[in-house]
């Protein structure tokens, strides 16, 4: 800096300062030594001057320091090189550190704010949480009486029975869907579809016959689609354990929008299989490959395209109130859910030799087998 | 008048040839990454991460938040690694024309605080983290600070041992 005062400056300031300070070289560097003299006029002339630096003249490293590249040896200090160091390169370390520290402080209060907000998103959608206890208790032990009382009767709201691939029994079905070697459901939804928050109700109600739950989180869906912040859960990260059947659960899309604003933020793309899968059976939707959702494929045998009931019947109501009501087999919400229920339990059923026997000859799933036609 | 005394006056020092290995090391690691997620971005091919809990590489990627003032985040991310790469040269290093390292030390500062926003948007905004990026938020940090603690003394800011190697 003090070189561009250039005539203002007094010569002897300017001695001082080609004393002090010396332009390296990539060659200097590269030899790892201090540079012989005038070894920076070809390749560092100096900012601000009209012709190219002059290095010290013996060619050592201002300071006494290690030299141009790093490998040289003490120098002793020049008289009228610049003051000792200690305070100066105390202010050096500071701003260095002081800066990284900066980062780091800044890093971590991010991380506080995360952990202590209880890590929602944005606060227009919401995110997965915990399960209340109750609830999860609610919906995975539903007494049985309750699924035979109901059967596949929703007077109030009606249910949409699965569809049984190649016709039913006697009709020609295609290869039956496994995963590790036992019969395998697959289930296509999103976390922003209201009609996927419906279904997953009567999933885990069925499935829950089948195995325990794990990692099941809340869920609403859309505020701005039909049946907005209809109560449900994600399947994002859940996994159901079972000797019976094995299950895919995969929630393809969350409840942000994306980037470009024109759908939705995607949470797990489909494999090819599971493309495959889709494009066979999903045949709601033409237009994508992903087909309609939700979208459930129970053993290649039967398959669901869109929710089995309406979910405005689930409006008005909190997630401990349906999963309360699920013990009262008059209540409207239950009777569909219940249902829809009785249908995917006899469908797995279906495809896995009628196992558990509690279940798959329970009055509630057999009235569902009859109605669907899937025999015994 | 400020980049005439930015640009003005000698470097100090030669870097210590570890630093210029590092730094170029670091690059290309950035580079790579910002590559694969730019090739993620423009071909919508699934990342290799984990889409589960806190880290959801495909949440992140496809959020709003991945773009910047209507640019895709990953296309600015390999920008900026293309260009720091290309600075953190070795012949580059050695050059004495201050401009370089200033422009380097701007280059690295700018890095750091648009990962400190990225890293903000992913916890605060977005609710999940994507691993991919912060191996790139962590080698831009890196990166910051072997920069910094490399320029500043080979520009003399604050510092009268000039020749003392850090």
């Amino acid at each position: 800096m003090a070189e561009t005062d250039g005539p203002n400056r007094s010569q002897d300031a300017k001695e001082r300062s080609r004393q002090q300070s010396r332009a390296v070289s990539g060659k200097e560097a590269a030899r790892g030594v201090s540079g012989k003299p005038g070894a920076g006029q070809k390749t560092a002339p100096k900012p601000g001057t009209k012709g190219p630096a002059k290095g010290p003249q013996n060619g050592t490293a201002p300071q006494g320091g290690k030299g141009a590249g790093g490998k040289g040896g003490q120098r002793p200090p020049r008289p009228g090189t610049r003051p000792a160091a200690g305070p100066r390169r105390g202010r050096t370390a500071l701003w260095i550190w002081g800066s990284v520290a900066l980062v780091v402080v800044v890093v971590v209060v991010l991380v506080v704010i995360k952990v202590t907000s209880g890590g929602s998103g944005t606060g227009t959608t919401p995110a997965a949480g915990p399960v209340p206890a109750s609830v999860t208790h609610d919906v995975t032990n539903i007494p049985t009486s309750v699924y035979n009382t109901v059967g596949v009767t929703s007077p109030t709201v009606p249910v949409n029975p699965p569809t049984v691939v190649g016709g039913g029994s006697g009709g020609k079905t295609p290869p039956p869907l496994t995963y590790d070697g036992k019969p395998g459901v697959f289930f296509l939804g999103g976390e922003f579809c209201p009609y996927c928050a419906a279904e997953r109700w009567s999933i885990i109600a069925s499935l829950s016959r089948f195995g325990t739950f794990s990692g099941l989180q809340t869920m609403q869906s859309s505020s701005t689609d039909v049946a907005p912040n209809t109560p449900t859960f994600t399947f994002a990260n859940a996994k159901l354990t079972s000797p019976y059947v094995a299950v895919n659960l995969h929630e393809l899309y969350g409840n942000q929008r994306n980037s470009a604003g024109t759908g939705w933020v995607v949470l797990k793309p489909l494999n090819k299989t599971e493309q495959a899968l889709v494009k066979k059976y999903d045949k709601g939707d033409t237009a994508t490959s992903s087909g309609s959702i939700p979208f459930m494929d129970i053993g290649n045998k039967l398959v669901t395209q869109g929710a089995s009931y309406s979910p405005t019947i689930l409006q008005g109501l909190t997630r401990q109130q349906i999963a309360a009501n699920l013990s009262d087999p008059s209540n409207p919400a239950t009777k569909a859910i219940i249902a829809s229920s009785n249908y995917i339990s006899a469908g797995v059923c279906a495809i896995n030799g009628g196992k558990p026997a509690t279940v798959c000859t329970s009055k509630g799933v057999t009235a569902a087998t009859k109605a669907l036609n899937l025999g015994s | 008048m400020v980049t005439a005394l930015l640009a003005a006056g000698p470097v100090y020092e030669t870097p210590a040839r570890w630093r210029v290995a590092s730094s170029l090391v670091l690059s290309l690691f950035g580079l790579g990454v910002s590559i694969y997620l730019t090739i993620d971005h423009f071909a919508k091919i699934p990342l290799a991460c984990s889409d589960t809990g806190l880290v959801n590489c495909q949440k992140v990627t496809t959020s709003a938040e991945s773009h910047f003032l209507g640019i895709p985040v990953a296309l600015l991310g390999l920008v900026f690694y293309v260009v720091m790469t290309a600075i953190n040269v070795p012949p580059l290093w050695y050059r004495a024309d201050r401009r370089i390292h200033l422009f380097r030390l701007a280059l690295a500062a700018v890095g750091v605080l648009f990962a400190l926003y990225l890293v903000g948007a992913e916890l605060l905004i977005i609710g999940n983290i994507c691993l991919w990026c912060t191996s790139v938020h962590v080698i831009t940090f890196i990166l910051f600070v072997l920069i910094l603690s490399t320029v500043v003394p080979m520009l003399g800011w604050g510092s009268g041992d000039a020749a003392e190697e850090y």
